[in-house]
């Protein structure tokens, strides 16, 4: 078989593959591009700046701050005890929880 | 006498069993007075206090894996531990160690606690005098809109549509027998049906328009990506017209290119739209409808007219193309000639007798489009564009915007009963028909029978207005408009809330009675009865803010504190070079000079130097706009 032939055949798979993600006529609604399904790891790391820069970051580093000064404060006090283990997960379970809200897409919506 | 003493007692003793169980349980208490503290100064629900609750579970179920990883059994010592480092004096030591349990074990009492508080609070029975439920309410309303402010104004928090492609609206205040969430979510669906906005001047009716219009347009662009609805048009009339509706256009322009709109024509400044397009039985229809008729002995002329229009309109030569063309036809040395003999002679017949009345026709249609201008004359559709802001001069024309109005709800239902051009797979156009203080140019198309035929058109529609009064001129027609807004009905701060609150209905209260023990002091004996309160209060809404708004749909209300839309910077000013009707394209961008016949126009002597004419597409506020001479002569000339 011709190695250029299926090379062809594969990218044309390929492309088909792509648009057909995209819906009618190409797919491309403007301003308004269809979400992938797969997300390397990368580009979701690679996402993340521009979510704090268009969030508040201010609020963002306070409970960063808060977070290690609970869970610090924890293990100082209390030593590597389950219930200190306890309190660093509920920490990071309230960042997680209410983080979310100080990070934005777009400053202006 | 010793009944009372009795029951003083009992409740001293409960009391003093609260109190040591209290203490006895301080950690879990100190969580609980911070939830319930929290709770009263964010105005939250208690359910907001279980779910931080349930949120503790990680940390529950880790703690109590390392516990029985570390000591092999799940029987904890930290309460007696916490104990031992109090009494040591290591406080810190003492509120990590207990604090796994402590803090979900809290937020639930808590929880429970606020609940109870808003419960009696709701029955009149708590507080020290029967007002203070009143007061209570009131400090909780204002706690609420804080937080909600506080939501719209940090970024990101209230985007246009979740996920799931659900619109939203802004930050809930409060909600009414609707879901109690952090968000007013509407189901895309729902910016489908119909829909009607109340609110007054300067209570941001014009803001959650704005928004409504932007998720309309953005929930549609997804069904088109998703292939399952053709490409979204928005028709808008603004039959107010003045300086304010230039600037909510422009407004709306910005914000709808954001959202996904590819151009947005503003009619008739900018945009024109082609009468000349409509079928020829709907153009005469339409032309005839346009004139104003009297009744009684006038219905003889209407009758001439309708015929020496058809005549005009169904020549053998095609119909009219353009004002001038029509006007031309309106001649009966021209009919005669236009209807040949042998084959037509009944329509020569008609001309011959008509002919005494078609030079009268023609003055009044003369007149009729020297009024109307250029905006119907063409070219354009409401196809070439995404969105069509119409600005109708009700205020000030009020028979010139009522025959426009006529005019453009006749172009749009042509355009949504044609068939479509692409292929017969190809899904329907998705069409909201806005329509803003429709009542000052409904006195020949009642804002009912427009309602009801885009209905039956299959079109959205949304119906604004300043108050109650102003949706239509009759109050049945306005009973008749709320009781079909599937959609909902938005009503922002108006002095005259009632009808419309009353529509969403009662509900069951407790109403407490009181004791009066002395000036001012009320016991806490008395009686309650279950009585009717509205679902929607309509002093609350008589006292919004500007941007706030009650949602108002089956039998519950959602109080809104609507999120503005700011925006793109990109679409804010015009690019360098883009000539002020850069939006448009080439089809529908308004002429340089109105397209009218010979006759209409003035002499040459009395028209001004074309350099102290401004031009007509330059919006007032928006100054220094790109010189566009030099495309408009390569699209016409250079000027003679």
């Amino acid at each position: 078989m011709n190695p250029v032939g299926a090379l062809r055949l594969v990218a044309r798979r390929l492309l088909i593959r792509v648009t057909d993600r995209r819906g009618p006529a190409g797919g491309r609604v403007p301003g308004h591009p269809v979400p992938s399904r797969n997300k390397p790891l990368a580009g979701l790391l690679l996402a993340v700046p521009p979510l704090i820069r268009h969030g508040r970051p201010a609020r963002l580093v306070f409970r960063l701050v808060a977070v290690a000064a609970t869970s610090t404060l924890a293990v100082l006090s209390a030593g590597w005890q389950p219930a200190s283990l306890g309190v660093i997960t509920g920490a990071l379970t309230w960042l997680l929880c209410t983080g979310r809200s100080d990070l934005a897409r777009d400053r202006r919506r | 006498m010793s009944r009372t003493a009795g029951q003083l007692a009992l409740r001293a003793l409960a009391a003093a069993a609260l109190v040591a169980i209290a203490i006895g349980l301080l950690p879990v208490t100190l969580v609980a007075a911070i939830g319930v503290a929290a709770a009263w100064d964010g105005g939250w629900q208690p359910g907001r206090l279980y779910r931080a609750a349930a949120w503790c579970l990680p940390m529950l179920t880790v703690w109590l894996a390392a516990t029985a990883i570390s000591r092999h059994s799940l029987a904890a010592a930290s309460p007696q531990l916490a104990w031992l480092a109090l009494d040591r004096g290591r406080y810190l030591t003492a509120a990590v160690l207990i604090a796994p349990l402590a803090v979900p074990a809290g937020l639930l009492a808590g929880g429970l606690a606020w609940s109870f508080r808003l419960a009696s609070m709701a029955a009149q029975s708590a507080g020290r005098s029967p007002a203070a439920a009143v007061s209570f309410d009131d400090r909780q309303w204002r706690h609420q809109v804080r937080a909600a402010k506080a939501l719209v104004a940090a970024p990101g928090a209230v985007p246009l549509l979740t996920r799931r492609s659900d619109f939203v609206a802004g930050a809930v205040i409060r909600a009414v027998r609707h879901p109690a969430r952090q968000l007013t979510v509407l189901p895309a669906s729902r910016l489908r049906s119909h829909q009607i906005v109340i609110g007054a001047t300067g209570t941001g009716k014009t803001t959650l328009l704005l928004r409504l219009w932007a998720g309309y347009l953005a929930t549609a662009r997804r069904r088109q990506a998703a292939r399952q609805a053709g490409s979204p048009l928005i028709v808008v009339l603004d039959c107010k017209g003045g300086a304010d509706a230039r600037r909510v256009a422009d407004q709306a322009r910005r914000v709808l290119r954001s959202a996904g709109a590819g151009n947005v024509a503003v009619w008739p400044g900018e945009a024109c739209l082609s009468l000349w397009t409509l079928p020829a039985r709907q153009l005469i229809s339409t032309l005839v409808d346009l004139i104003e008729h009297g009744t009684g002995g006038a219905a003889y002329y209407t009758d001439v007219m309708e015929a020496v229009v058809t005549l005009a309109v169904e020549a053998p030569c095609g119909p009219p193309a353009s004002t001038a063309d029509f006007l031309t036809r309106l001649d009966a040395g021209w009919l005669g000639l236009a209807y040949p003999a042998g084959g037509y002679e009944g329509q020569r017949a008609l001309a011959g007798s008509a002919a005494r009345q078609v030079p009268d026709i023609a003055l009044r249609f003369r007149t009729l489009f020297r009024r109307l201008g250029p905006g119907l004359d063409g070219p354009g559709s409401f196809t070439d564009a995404d969105v069509w802001y119409c600005i109708l001069e009700g205020t000030a024309e009020v028979a010139v915007a009522e025959a426009q109005a006529r005019a453009l709800v006749d172009l749009l239902a042509s355009v949504v009963t044609r068939a479509p051009d692409g292929p017969a797979s190809e899904p329907e156009r998705q069409v909201l028909l806005a329509v803003d203080e429709f009542s000052a140019v409904a006195r020949r198309l009642p804002i009912w029978q427009l309602f009801e035929r885009a209905r039956s058109l299959g079109l959205s529609v949304q119906v604004s207005a300043q108050s109650w009064h102003g949706l239509a001129a009759r109050q049945d027609d306005r009973y008749r408009l709320a009781t079909t807004a599937e959609g909902g009905i938005w009503l922002l701060g108006t002095p005259h809330p009632d009808p419309v609150t009353a529509l969403a209905g009662q509900r069951a209260s407790l109403d407490t009675s009181r004791q009066l023990a002395g000036r001012l002091r009320w016991m806490r004996h008395g009686s309650s009865r279950l009585g009717d309160k509205p679902v929607a209060d309509p002093d609350r809404i008589r006292g919004f803010e500007p941007g706030q708004a009650a949602y108002i749909h089956h039998g519950g209300v959602t109080f809104t504190q609507i999120k503005q839309l700011v925006p793109d910077p990109a679409t804010v000013l015009p690019r360098r070079g883009d000539p002020p009707g850069e939006h448009m394209p080439d089809a529908v961008a308004a002429p340089a000079e109105p397209v009218l016949p010979a006759s209409t126009v003035p002499p040459a002597s009395t028209v001004p130097p074309a350099s102290t004419v401004p031009p007509a597409n330059v919006l007032p506020g928006v100054s220094g706009l790109p010189d566009v001479s030099s495309l408009l002569d390569a699209a016409f000339g250079p000027p003679p």
